[in-house]
């Protein structure tokens, strides 16, 4: 676990977050704080906004307008590395081995030496209980493996958050559990985390707040056990009914 | 029907045997329309390369100048560009180029124009999920290029540059006009050394229609291989 440098600073801050799109309003004025360690799970119709939101923390969207604040720092261009993502649909590379994958980014972009940079990789894989197949290739894996291989792989980059975005959708039932219980134990070594997911044992078991959103804004929030028993919004309570 | 002049035409008997003579330098002309193939296809491959990465470039006046580029010379006739090469070239700079280096400069630029066009197709077919991936992991511009998208468009564009290699070893046959000694060019030779034109062409284009055949079917054979060891 890592040492809170300065625990008063919350490890992200989101104010006022607004994204369009022409004249589509798809964030409408998100703003919240995540502790150190925190792990923030998003619920929310199709279309509400979760991923665009989640794609303005890692930088692939431009807000139109609010503030996003990792680690005490305004994020911009120098602080991108301090968010990992991972996606629905891997995005694994082709054409690299397991191995090629996870060590791409830390020897272009942290300069770190081959022999450092695999003698971590292989630490990485084993954390998600995939070091036998260091030397495969994407295609030669289940999803489940696949997405932990992109667990690992942003891991490698040392991120301070990671954001997960539906990271189960695209598995077969039976490999979900494997994904989920390698961000379980993620969120139990301390990792700040924002998880978009209809799994509902990992919002009660491990998130430590629920937002569920609904047309760009937060329609409710609090600890999973309130969310899911009593629920004050009627929105909240029909989306809940539904999934169940 | 007065005007019709009716010719008694016997029929025409082939003489094979003529060219017998002339076996070594038609082995010597398929070496030398390699030779340009070749190196006018690695000429090609550069150019082409370079000119879709510039059509992609952010930078608006790289683009205007890599689609100045691919319409010119997709628009003007090969033979037009290697004359104009050999002749015009020298004529208004006073640098005299071999009819050989006019001839792989011709016909790589030419190449490179259609050449840039599969690129930037197989570039654009690499899903935007692997530059969005790679942006996550801090990669820059220039890293996701180099390291993850150029290695798999490369890949997919394997076949339709192999293709491109097969049309110009016959386009190939146009620096005759430059008195590169290439197959056609010794064709035109033995036609007028031997007066038997029609033995030297149909010989010639026999050698054409094998040799384009043969490369064809060797690249199908390698890239089959390619996708089964991947
Ligand atoms: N690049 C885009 N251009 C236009 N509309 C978009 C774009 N990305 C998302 N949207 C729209 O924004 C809305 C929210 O999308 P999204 O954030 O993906 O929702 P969610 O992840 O909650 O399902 C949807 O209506 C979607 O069609
Ligand atoms: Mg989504």
């Amino acid at each position: 676990m890592n040492t809170p440098t300065t625990p008063a600073d919350p490890m992200i801050r989101v104010n006022k977050l607004e994204k369009h799109f022409g004249h589509l309003k798809v964030l409408r004025g998100i703003s919240f704080e995540l502790s150190r360690g925190e792990v923030l799970v998003f619920i929310g119709p199709s279309g509400s906004g979760k991923t665009t939101l989640l794609r303005c923390l890692a930088q692939l969207e431009v807000p139109d307008s609010g503030e996003i604040w990792i680690d005490g720092a305004r994020f911009d261009q120098r602080t991108r590395r301090s968010v990992g993502m991972v996606f629905q649909q891997f995005n694994l590379f082709p054409h690299l081995s397991v191995l090629g994958n996870i060590t791409l980014a830390p020897r272009l972009v942290r300069g770190t030496s081959r022999e450092a940079v695999t003698a971590e990789a292989r630490e990485l894989l084993r954390r998600v209980h995939l070091l036998d197949k260091a030397g495969a290739y994407p295609s030669q894996l289940s999803g489940g493996q696949q997405q932990r291989v992109a667990i690992a792989r942003s891991l490698a980059m040392q991120p301070k958050v990671m954001l997960f975005d539906e990271v189960t959708s695209a598995l077969d039932r039976e490999l979900v559990k494997e994904v989920l219980q390698v961000m379980k134990e993620l969120a139990e070594d301390g990792m700040t985390m924002v998880v978009v997911t209809h799994e509902l044992w990992f919002a009660r078991n491990v998130a430590d707040r629920i937002f569920f959103i609904d047309h760009g804004v937060v329609v409710e929030e609090g600890p999973p056990e309130r969310i899911f028993s009593a629920p004050k919004e009627e929105r909240t309570r029909r989306f809940l009914g539904d999934l169940v | 029907m007065s005007g019709l002049v009716f010719l008694q035409v016997a029929p025409y008997t082939f003489r094979w045997d003529v060219l017998i003579p002339y076996v070594p330098a038609f082995a010597w002309g398929l070496l030398i329309t390699f030779e340009v193939s070749i190196a006018a296809e690695v000429v090609g491959i550069l150019l082409g390369l370079i000119a879709a990465l510039a059509r992609l470039a952010r930078w608006p006046a790289l683009r205007v100048i890599a689609i100045a580029y691919i319409d010119f010379f997709r628009g003007v006739p090969l033979l037009a560009t290697l004359v104009w090469l050999y002749y015009g070239v020298s004529l208004l700079f006073g640098i005299s180029f071999s009819a050989f280096s006019a001839g792989v400069a011709g016909l790589g630029i030419t190449y490179g124009a259609y050449l840039a066009e599969i690129f930037r197709a197989g570039i654009q077919a690499i899903p935007k999920g692997q530059t969005e991936a790679s942006r996550t992991l801090g990669l820059t511009s220039r890293q996701i290029m180099q390291y993850v998208i150029l290695p798999q468009a490369l890949r997919i564009t394997l076949p339709p540059i192999g293709n491109t290699f097969v049309s110009m070893l016959k386009d190939s046959s146009l620096i005759a006009v430059l008195a590169v000694t290439d197959l056609m060019r010794q064709g035109m030779i033995v036609a007028s050394d031997t007066f038997r034109a029609f033995e030297a062409y149909t010989f010639v284009a026999i050698i054409y229609y094998l040799v384009t055949v043969i490369v064809a079917r060797g690249l199908a054979f390698i890239e089959r291989r390619y996708a089964v060891s991947r």
